[in-house]
């Protein structure tokens, strides 16, 4: 138990360790960061200055442990395009982005689920069948296409919803929320469903064959032996059971709806970190990628990390055999 | 005395053991305080095989025969102990020099389906040996000699062109004794090649085998649990028991006059009622945990013969006459 | 067993009708997207060409639409069909190298991986875990945006395909290193390895010769599906504006330049790529789907 405990934080340390190091690289080997810096009209001792009071010529390991040290302390530096704290810019649009995965994932779960156990119930109704197509075209159609279909027709051809920015936000002490308002909500709607729609799909097909798996059990079928309603049959024995892998998905894919809100983002212009990102890989601001990556880093591991610890509490089958390869 | 093998000894193994880490991972040992835990699959096994003879080891699944074969031909390193090959210690040798004593050793698989690469061409499994050693040139010299080890082997040459999915589990270990002849051997080793076929068909490959040491004066080292087989092909055997040797004998003696427990418990459980004429001595009880092997003579908790001094302290392999056994009982001639 | 021929049976065959009608539609679009140069009106590359006096033309059953251009044309005047044609060249041409890519360097490793174990199978696992842990379109952004920085901006329109290439091959190769490291678990301990080793057969040689042909059933099943992936990120990473240049666009591109018109009513130029590329990628999808069950009897 301690020792699955230990294993899976000295991984979890490790994988951070590793993701440092590759934004370190970047930082100090894609481009030159006193370059990035400075003006043309910087004379050459200024710059090799510069490059002193940075550190820059410290050996590769002193600069790798004073890197982590400060990311340690959310300082990642500063960006070169926007001339300002990398945690700074990183920490106003969290609010958006984070607003906008919440909203994703709680779409993806309320509409996903009814539609698996539906389709899971009633395989051969015509509904499940377009249910079932439906949800192959959203694993099929890329994003961004899914997000200019939804503005071409609410916002261009029937003009009801707003096509771009979050709409009027509210301050609460540093935390801008676009919840509180009706315009705010309302451009919430479409960015929500396009960042959700594949997590939707993979739920709703997820909670269907779990369904269909656990309905051939035998505890079913001695339910309904029981004369138990088919009401109670379905939801209180065979919903209840498919709830753990839903769950575990769900929280897994979290991070993946972070990384697609990028090109949610770029398509609706939604003021979030995503596409701050996206604007510093075009422009190579290494600071911004490389606080980006971490950040994405260390919500997956956490992520990951919550989501193993609880299945170990959760299913007593896994503490026996898990975790031999490392 | 235990056998100091003569030099005049084709294939000789010295005392040759192979341990297997079987460990919890790091972490795990360190917070829980376990030890390193050793698989000792061969532990000590000393033998020798003359050339032109065939020497068999017997003994239930899990009791090291197979590490045994490997470790003869190579493809494990002994933990300690050696083998030689004709004087020669392989894993001491300089790589060209140990490419030529390959050559000269060649090994017979227990499973015919696992043993046969399934997306090669027969001509190309059998073929492999003699490109990897050079001892045909050319796609018409390549192919006679395919040929001609098919045709010894009881096959058709045209065979070579199918795929091994269309072999039966005798025509396969056909093709798989075509290939351990194609670098002309002098030494075969034979790990079970007859348990996973039926009983009509283990004594065709059984007399194949028989036949081709008579023509080709190969030696032979057949690991067996089937004792019927290993009397029908072997001139002397050797009994394991959990990675040590308990008793060698000729197999005249060794089937006529079993002398330690063990074996005798071996011979009972063949349905032979003619055999021996000897009561049955029942011997109950499993092979024990080999991770954990009882102390003394690893055999004593199912001997009927066990004492106080057998749980403590390892028999040495002794002569009795023609045979070797490892058995304070029958020193003691408590048996 | 029949209940098998009562209800999978026919699911087969209803399925195996849908794998063929996928098959024809992916098909014809790759076959039309190759022969692009031959079958296209004109030559949407060709900038001389190009008169910007035939720009924002709608498509010909619209009003002031034209016949020359059948499906009209974008703002530089460009013939919308050509350009589909030309970009799903770009397009499929894109996925399929950086597939071809992913599955070499997975392959390769994998192979390594399992048949080496131990330390060097630690460390290409672990790497693998952590890569996996990232959605492959993140790390495409990433390898995109290292390789920009370390290219000199003049020669990046130029080189823009070879880093796309790059990203999404780099980003995908994770699912086939796992894939084959796990057959060459099973494989090595095969007796037929076992031969092939005592008469020493070098390592390098077993794995490609002996391991290798055991290992690629699954694999290209992986492929299959992996081609529409890689389609999917390389229109994503030009949509994004980090693809391929607008001088010679994929169907990324010309979705991103058609969104920017998507306001003053030419939806055209973003609906028609578009379709396309959803189509093509659900052809192909199919296509993977069905090669994956129907080598696989397990799943039905």
């Amino acid at each position: 138990m301690i020792a699955f405990i230990l294993r899976r934080l000295m991984q979890s340390v490790v994988v951070i360790l590793f993701v440092a190091l590759i934004a370190f690289s970047m930082f100090r080997f894609v481009g030159d960061p006193v370059h990035q810096m400075v003006g043309i009209e910087t004379t050459l001792e200024q710059r090799a200055a510069l490059r002193e009071r940075l550190g820059l010529n410290d050996p590769f390991h002193v600069q790798f442990a004073r890197y982590i040290a400060k990311a340690a302390q959310l300082d990642f530096g500063i960006s070169y395009q926007h001339k300002k704290p990398v945690t700074e810019l990183l920490g106003a649009r969290f609010p958006a982005t984070f607003e906008l995965a919440m909203v994703s994932a709680l779409f993806a779960l309320a509409v996903g689920v009814p539609m698996g156990v539906f389709t899971g119930l009633y395989r051969e109704s015509w509904l499940s069948k377009v249910f079932m197509a439906v949800s192959l075209a959203g694993i099929s159609l890329p994003t961004f296409l899914i997000g200019i279909l939804l503005i071409f027709v609410f916002s261009v051809t029937l003009g009801v919803m707003p096509s771009f920015g979050r709409g009027e936000t509210v301050d609460l002490g540093g935390w801008t929320t676009g919840l509180l308002t009706a315009s705010g909500l309302q451009a919430l709607v479409m960015p929500a469903i396009t960042l959700g729609l594949f997590q939707m799909t993979l739920i709703m097909r997820l909670v269907r064959s779990e369904m269909l798996e656990v309905l051939r059990t035998d505890y079913i079928k001695f339910a309904r032996a029981r004369g138990l309603s088919n009401r109670a049959v379905h939801f209180g024995h065979a919903l209840k059971n498919t709830l753990v892998p839903v769950i575990t998905i769900t929280g897994l894919q979290l991070g993946g709806i972070i990384a697609f809100a990028i090109i949610t983002e770029t398509v609706f212009q939604w003021p979030g970190m995503g596409l701050l990102f996206l604007q510093s890989i075009q422009t190579v601001d290494i600071p911004i990628m490389a606080a980006y990556l971490m950040l994405i880093a260390f919500l997956f591991v956490a992520i990951n990390l919550a989501v193993d610890l609880l299945y170990y509490v959760v299913d007593p089958r896994l503490r026996l055999d898990r975790g031999a390869a490392w | 005395m235990p056998s100091i093998p003569s030099s005049a000894d084709f294939v000789i193994a010295e005392a040759v053991a192979r341990h297997f880490d079987v460990s919890k991972p790091w972490l795990a040992r360190a917070i829980e305080r376990s030890p390193r835990v050793f698989l000792k699959a061969v532990d000590g096994v000393s033998f020798s095989v003359a050339k032109g003879e065939t020497l068999a080891l017997v003994g239930e699944s899990g009791c090291g025969k197979s590490t045994v074969a490997r470790l003869v031909v190579g493809l494990y390193r002994p933990t300690s102990g050696r083998v030689l090959f004709d004087g020669m210690d392989m894993a001491a040798l300089p790589a060209a020099e140990r490419a030529r004593c390959r050559r000269r050793m060649q090994m017979i698989f227990q499973d015919p389906y696992a043993s046969l690469n399934p997306r090669w061409r027969v001509r190309d499994i059998v073929a492999e040996p003699l490109r990897a050693f050079g001892l045909a040139k050319g796609r018409a010299e390549i192919g006679e000699r395919v040929g001609a080890l098919l045709s010894q082997v009881g096959l058709s040459p045209a065979d070579g062109e199918k795929y091994p999915h269309e072999f039966s589990g005798g025509q396969r270990q056909r093709i798989s004794i075509a290939r351990a002849l194609s670098s002309n051997p002098e030494f075969l080793v034979c790990d079970e090649p007859t348990s996973a076929l039926d009983v009509s068909v283990q004594a065709q490959i059984l007399n194949l085998m028989r036949d081709l040491q008579e023509e080709l004066g190969l030696t032979y080292l057949f690991i067996s649990h089937n004792l019927a087989a290993v009397r029908h092909i072997s001139d002397r055997v050797g009994v394991m028991y959990l990675g040590r040797i308990v008793e060698t004998a000729d197999s005249g003696t060794l089937f006529s006059a079993p002398r330690h427990p063990y074996t005798r418990m071996l011979l009972d459980a063949i349905p032979d009622i003619a055999m021996s004429g000897r009561e049955r001595e029942t011997t109950g009880g499993e092979v024990p945990n080999p991770l954990d092997p009882p102390s003394g003579c690893h055999f004593h908790p199912r001997c009927p013969f066990a004492d106080a001094r057998c749980r403590a302290e390892t028999p040495a392999l002794k002569r009795y006459g023609a045979a070797e056994t490892a058995c304070h009982a029958v020193e003691e001639g408590r048996l | 067993m029949r209940g098998w021929r009562d209800s999978d049976l026919w699911y087969f065959f209803t399925r195996s009708r849908i794998a063929v009608a996928a098959a024809a539609v992916a098909g014809t679009m790759v076959l039309a997207a190759f022969l692009a140069p031959v079958i296209a009106p004109y030559d949407p590359f060709d900038l001389a060409s190009l008169d910007l006096l035939d720009a924002h033309i709608p498509p010909f059953w619209l009003e002031d639409g034209e016949a020359r251009f059948p499906i009209g044309t974008d703002d530089q005047g460009r013939d919308l069909l050509s350009a589909i044609l030309y970009g799903a060249r770009i397009s499929i041409g894109v996925g399929i190298a950086s597939v071809l890519l992913s599955l070499f360097v997975g392959v390769g490793l994998g192979l390594v991986s399992g048949y080496a174990g131990g330390r060097i199978d630690a460390f290409i696992m672990r790497v693998a875990d952590i890569q996996l842990s990232f959605p492959a379109i993140l790390i495409a952004l990433l390898v995109n945006g290292v390789l920009r920085g370390i290219l000199p901006s003049e020669r990046q329109d130029d080189l823009a395909i070879y880093v796309l290439v790059l990203s999404i091959g780099i980003s995908g190769w994770v699912q086939y290193a796992r894939t084959v490291r796990g057959s060459t678990l099973v494989e090595k301990n095969k007796e037929y390895v076992q031969a092939a080793r005592l008469i020493g057969i070098s390592s390098a040689r077993i794995m490609l010769r002996h391991i290798l042909p055991n290992a690629m059933g699954p694999v290209l099943v992986i492929a299959t599906i992996h081609v529409a992936v890689a389609i999917i990120t390389e229109a994503t990473l030009s949509f994004l504006g980090i693809g391929v240049p607008p001088t010679e666009p994929s169907l990324g591109t010309l979705i991103r330049i058609g969104n920017d018109f998507l306001f003053s009513g030419e939806w055209w130029v973003t609906i028609f790529p578009g379709a396309t590329l959803a189509v093509l990628v659900l052809s192909v999808n199919l296509l993977g789907d069905w090669l994956r069950d129907a080598l696989n009897p397990k799943l039905r």
